[in-house]
């Protein structure tokens, strides 16, 4: 409990340091508005009091007049400093938001790969919610309401020990079990909250798949709809009961800050009778304090209630500072990059790698080089480690053993640019995104978004250049799901349309990872025709389970267990009878023999 | 808005009548008492000022005031303890009747955008309690008129000018507030794309294989412009509408506080003429307040509720969606013939058939291959004889019985291995057994489903088969291959007569492929099966081969018949066998 308030107040700290950070000038009118508008209640108090003095003792009229308009002014003030700033907080707001979400993004631009395939990092990144700025304004917003109600009741104390020196102390003596049990069962009330995220995040998973259409069709066919609905019913009991049991908890302990409430409530009331009957206190002080009971006890629960939410809201903090100090992947210095004589030739040199926090190479002592303008496959059985070597190329993982030059350089010191340049990739789970058609194709080279021209060649080198025609919108037809005029493709037409993203970029090497896997024989066969003619003077680096893309290859490698067993050219191989010969024997007996036997 | 209102008193009623009952009975008991609160409270004002002559009087009244503040501290604690605990999984019952809602639309609805959209919303509706709002805000209106009432009759008493000056004072609150409802909720309308869009753009932004391509290709920049770009659009439009509001509130504070010095006065002409003692001058202000109090939150009640409705209606309005499970007729089928009577179907907004006119007929046990180019309609006929899709015209029959007018039984009939099949964070287990729950618990076809699908060590490999896949929750991450696999045992497991493999094999290497292929007829046994693939060499080892070309069958029969008819299917095999041949 002690270090966790400290973490708390240290968030605190830290959520209003950041936030002045970007917005120093509205955050000064914010502070410096709280604190003035929290002496509005005990002012208030204090003007009620003497209008009614004046109202009782003599019939001042002016003084009636003066106290009146007084205490209407300050009335106005208070609806006024709430407006005021309100408005001021949705400046702040969006001033900060401009501010800090384009650096949230940045961070999320350099955060190693591997943080992203790692799962315990993973669930970090999931808990970054969309908008982590808006938890930061909390956190600030609660610390200054918290502020403000300290200075609030800090005045009407005043006015309390003014009455009555009794008064004063009851008043202290009943808050100080309030704060203890309020806080107690906000801490509890948190804790619970942070073991449920989970359960809550796979609840909501269970119900979108509903919704998501690819799980939809199993869903109804198989009649699976009871396995999610009863998993995902069982997830709500659990969170129910664990809810329920911390909530009784929370209730016992908030009823006896309510009954300290209570106490302190009665014991005012019988107080300021005393005091009233023995004339120590005017009749406007009894009746400005009896009208001020129940708001100054709201007062100081809502203090509690801010520093309750405070403290919820402060552990998430944890999250963005830890997001904040997740590794960031190297970034090369620019500009006195070394120009190499020739800058696309690849060459591992005993690469070893494995998968951060696992125990197994995935990569054993790889070594090959590839030279400009080679068409290469990498061939092998699923989990040989092929994808492996092509994220190690594309920098994504560095090497654990071993180094990769490319054109002589460590492929480290490579700039992002550079690598832009040297390589365009079509992975094996590509991305289909749910914009526009030229976007779509334009994110291989991003500076052709605008020149028609150049997508409509790749298209036509990916086969879909009939798509732009067939919509009213034309490369600005929206696809997929996310807009309601959003038409969706078919996979084949997704798979061209990632190729031709591949295409547009001008880089020396393709890297295709099962480009062809969900196109149809002719199209397939059309590609292959295509290939030479599209790659110009590109190199490609293809992992294929169609051999027939490995024959045209001028080397093939053939992968087994996160080695390169063979190399070669596919006649080469074929002599050879090996593990590529295999491969070949199995897959071509599906169209050389008359008649399969099975 | 009625209807809304009727239903959601239903829906709460017969979901919690008890804890419905006590909730209204306790609003009631509160608003009394704070009704007497305030009665009280200028009681107790009113003796203070004659506390020389009547003291025990003040100190009755401060002891009947704390007895009510008991009683209302209490009551307090019980609507706590029924609305966080003993409501929360009542409330369920919603979320369980959109999820069964949901998968009983058709599968062409629920991949329209514009429903899942509607989805998003209802399931919004229900988080956010939407229906229990409105119930409670229609019932609160009651004990807030007891309350308005009673509080009016004391003000009354001290003068009828000041109930006016009280009922108008809250007026503007009234029509501000029914302007703002309208306008937010047209906002939030509006507003469903561009966040659907942010929250898509966001997760590109955030998530693994975007993230990959990005950095590669370096469109990372782009993307990010967009988001902030559509996300200030948002941001901004509410910031001006939060900004108009909180003036609009402003003014009717401004309003309020006007008539309040006016009452003030009132009061102090009262006091003057000595209508009232200088006791009632301090309660007769207090009441005032309390009117405006009462009769604002009323009000913004009352206009608040058509607000509410407005989202509750979400929920509702999704139920009205075209259902394709209403059928509810029960024959015994043998699966004997499966057949299409001028099946033809299109996708909503599409212009033109994707299936087009396909008469057929198959009888039990045969094997049968469904080739053709990419977007020739494979797909869509296996999910129209599956029952997936609604036929545009047309039928599709078993034994002579239009599908269409079946219960759910007939799915029983078929299994499947979807070319874009699930793949589910959950145990390796369920992520088989998904396929036909009852037998969740037999360990040992499940491990036999994978001996077939040739993840025969899988179970082994990840530490156990029930340990969970998807790294969404932190469970073991499989690649592409053996995700394939997975969903490969996943249909092998169900025991359907009639299989259905689209794209089995397309991200398997060659050996695992060969393998699997060449165990496909001893895996489909007796049953009737069919397989979409572009891995045309499968259709060598079939009994049947449709070609399917622009959304038509245009040729059928054997391999060797097709190949003798040099057509279509000759060309699509000689493109691709070319590769293969020395």
């Amino acid at each position: 409990m002690q270090s966790e308030s400290v973490q708390a107040i240290k968030n605190g700290i830290y959520s209003f340091q950041t936030i002045t950070r970007y917005v120093p000038g509205w955050t000064f009118c914010y502070v410096f508005l709280t604190a003035i508008s929290a002496l509005i209640s005990p002012v208030q108090i204090y003007v009620l009091e003497n209008l009614v003095d004046s109202v009782v003792s003599a019939w001042n009229v002016q003084h009636i007049f003066w106290w009146g308009t007084l205490l209407i002014a300050v009335i106005l003030l208070r609806s006024g400093f709430s407006f005021v700033k309100g408005l001021v907080m949705t400046m702040l707001t969006r001033d900060f938001r401009r501010g800090q979400i384009p650096v949230t993004l940045r961070k999320f631009r350099q955060i190693e790969y591997a943080c992203f395939e790692n799962s315990s990092k993973q669930d970090l990144l999931n808990k970054i919610s969309e908008n982590p700025q808006s938890e930061i304004l909390s956190v600030f917003v609660q610390m200054l309401s918290i502020i403000s109600a300290v200075i609030s009741t800090a005045g009407v104390e005043l006015l309390l020990f003014r009455a009555s020196f009794l008064l004063g102390i009851v008043s202290i003596v009943t808050m100080l079990p309030m704060f203890l049990l309020e806080g107690k069962a906000a801490n509890k009330e948190t804790k619970l909250r942070w073991t449920m995220t989970t359960d809550i995040r796979k609840r909501y998973y269970l119900q979108q798949l509903f919704v998501d259409k690819d799980a939809l069709q199993e869903i109804k066919l198989f009649d699976a709809k009871d396995l999610l609905i009863d998993r995902s019913e069982a997830l709500t009991k659990k969170i129910n009961t664990e809810m329920k049991d911390t909530l009784k908890q929370v209730i016992r302990l908030s009823s006896g800050s309510s009954m300290a409430a209570f106490i302190f409530t009665g014991a005012a009331l019988f107080v300021l009778s005393f005091a009233l009957l023995k004339g120590n206190i005017t009749f406007g002080v009894f009746v400005s304090l009896v009208t001020a009971l129940t708001s100054f006890y709201g007062t100081i629960r809502g203090t509690v209630g801010a520093v309750a939410t405070f403290l919820r809201l402060s552990a998430k903090i944890k999250y963005y500072q830890d997001f904040l100090a997740l590794p960031e992947r190297m970034d090369p210095l620019h500009g006195d990059e070394k120009e190499t004589a020739d800058p696309a030739t690849i060459q591992f040199d005993h690469v070893s790698f494995r998968y951060p926090g696992s125990e197994k190479d995935v990569l054993h002592d790889v070594s090959f080089t590839i030279f400009p303008e080679q068409r290469i496959a990498f061939v092998g059985q699923n989990g040989a480690g092929k994808t492996t070597i092509i994220k190690l190329l594309l920098g994504l993982y560095v090497p654990t053993r071993g180094k990769i030059y490319i054109g002589g350089m460590d492929s480290t010191e490579l700039s992002d640019e550079k690598r832009q340049k040297l390589f365009s990739v079509i992975f094996q789970d590509y991305q289909n995104y749910e914009l526009t058609l030229r976007e779509n194709i334009a994110f291989g080279n991003i500076e052709k978004l605008r020149c028609d021209d150049a997508l409509f060649k790749a298209m036509k080198d990916a086969g879909i250049e009939d798509l732009p025609t067939k919509y009213d919108q034309g490369f600005d037809q929206h696809l997929g799901r996310i807009f309601e005029d959003g038409v969706n493709l078919s996979g084949g037409q997704w798979q061209r349309a990632a190729l031709a993203r591949a295409y547009l970029a001008d880089a020396s090497f393709i890297i295709m990872d099962e480009p062809t896997a969900a196109l149809d024989p002719i199209a397939e066969s059309e590609m292959y025709t295509q290939f030479a003619a599209i790659l110009k003077n590109r190199g490609a680096i293809m992992i294929s389970h169609r051999l027939a893309s490995a024959k045209m290859a001028e080397k093939i490698f053939v992968m087994e267990n996160g080695r390169i067993t063979e190399e070669g050219c596919h006649d080469e191989l074929l002599k050879k009878g090996g593990a590529y010969a295999e491969m070949w024997e199995k897959q071509s007996s599906w169209y050389t023999e008359r008649k399969m036997t099975v | 808005m009625w209807k809304t209102i009727l239903l959601s008193t239903k829906d709460l009623f017969s979901a919690m009548p008890v804890i419905v009952s006590v909730t209204i009975f306790l609003q009631m008991v509160t608003a009394g008492i704070s009704v007497a609160m305030v009665s009280l409270t200028a009681k107790l004002i009113d003796s203070a000022g004659n506390i020389s002559s009547d003291a025990k009087a003040v100190f009755v009244f401060a002891g009947v005031i704390l007895c009510c503040r008991l009683v209302s501290l209490f009551c307090e604690k019980i609507s706590y303890r029924i609305n966080q605990i003993d409501a929360v999984p009542k409330f369920e019952i919603f979320h369980h009747r959109l999820s069964q809602y949901t998968v009983s639309l058709s599968l062409e609805a629920a991949e329209d955008p514009e429903i899942s959209g509607m989805f998003w919303r209802a399931k919004d509706a229900v988080y956010q309690n939407r229906m229990g709002e409105v119930f409670f805000g229609v019932f609160g209106i009651l004990p807030g008129l007891f309350q308005l009432v009673s509080i009016a009759i004391v003000l009354g008493a001290y003068h009828k000018v000041l109930v006016l000056l009280a009922g108008i004072s809250v007026l503007p609150v009234l029509i501000v507030q029914i302007m703002q409802g309208k306008k937010g909720y047209r906002l939030y309308k509006s507003q469903t794309e561009k966040n659907r869009l942010c929250g898509y753009l966001w997760e590109l932004l955030t998530s693994r294989n975007s993230v990959k391509e990005m950095r590669i290709m370096g469109f990372s920049g782009y993307l990010t412009d967009k988001y902030l770009e559509v996300q200030e659009e948002v941001n901004e439009e509410n910031r001006r509408f939060a900004m108009k509001s909180s003036l609009q509130g402003f003014l009717c504070d401004f309003i309020k506080i006007a008539f309040y010095a006016v009452s003030i006065a009132v009061c102090v002409m009262l006091l003057r003429e000595s209508k009232i003692s200088v006791g009632a001058f301090g309660a007769c202000l207090g009441a005032f307040t309390s009117m405006q109090g009462v009769l604002a939150g009323l009000l913004s009640g009352i206009s608040g509720i058509k607000n509410t409705c407005n989202y509750a209606n979400d929920y509702y309005d999704f139920f009205h969606l075209k259902k394709a499970d209403t059928h509810t007729r029960k024959v015994n089928l043998s699966g004997s013939v499966l057949s299409t009577e001028d099946l033809s179907f299109r996708y909503p907004k599409a212009d033109q058939n994707a299936v087009n006119r396909v008469n057929l007929a198959i009888k039990k046990g045969e094997i049968i291959a469904i080739v053709g180019e990419n977007g020739s309609g494979k797909t869509t006929l296996s999910k129209l004889l599956l029952g997936l899709y609604t036929p545009t015209e047309g039928y599709v029959r078993m034994d002579g019985e239009d599908i269409q007018t079946l219960n759910h039984d007939y799915y029983k009939k078929f299994s499947l291995v979807a070319q874009r099949f699930g793949r589910y964070s959950i145990s390796l287990r369920d992520n088989i057994a998904i396929s036909d729950i009852r037998r969740r618990e037999d360990t040992f076809l499940i491990q036999s489903a994978m001996d077939t699908a040739g993840i025969k060590n899988l179970g082994a490999q990840i530490g156990g088969i029930n340990e969970e896949l998807g790294i969404e929750f932190g469970g073991k991450e499989l690649s592409g291959g053996q995700w394939q696999k997975v969903a490969l045992a996943r249909g092998v497991f169900r025991k359907g007569e009639i299989l259905f493999l689209d794209e089995p094999t397309s991200a398997l290497d060659p050996i695992t492929e060969y393998d699997i292929l060449s165990g496909f007829v001893g895996m489909v046994d007796q049953k009737t099966a069919f397989v979409v693939s572009h891995r045309i060499g499968i259709c060598k080892i079939v009994d049947r081969i449709l070609v399917m070309q622009n959304g038509k069958i245009v040729e059928d029969g054997t391999h060797e018949q097709l190949l003798r008819r040099s057509g279509v299917y000759a060309k699509m095999w000689d493109e691709q066998a070319k590769w293969y041949q020395e």
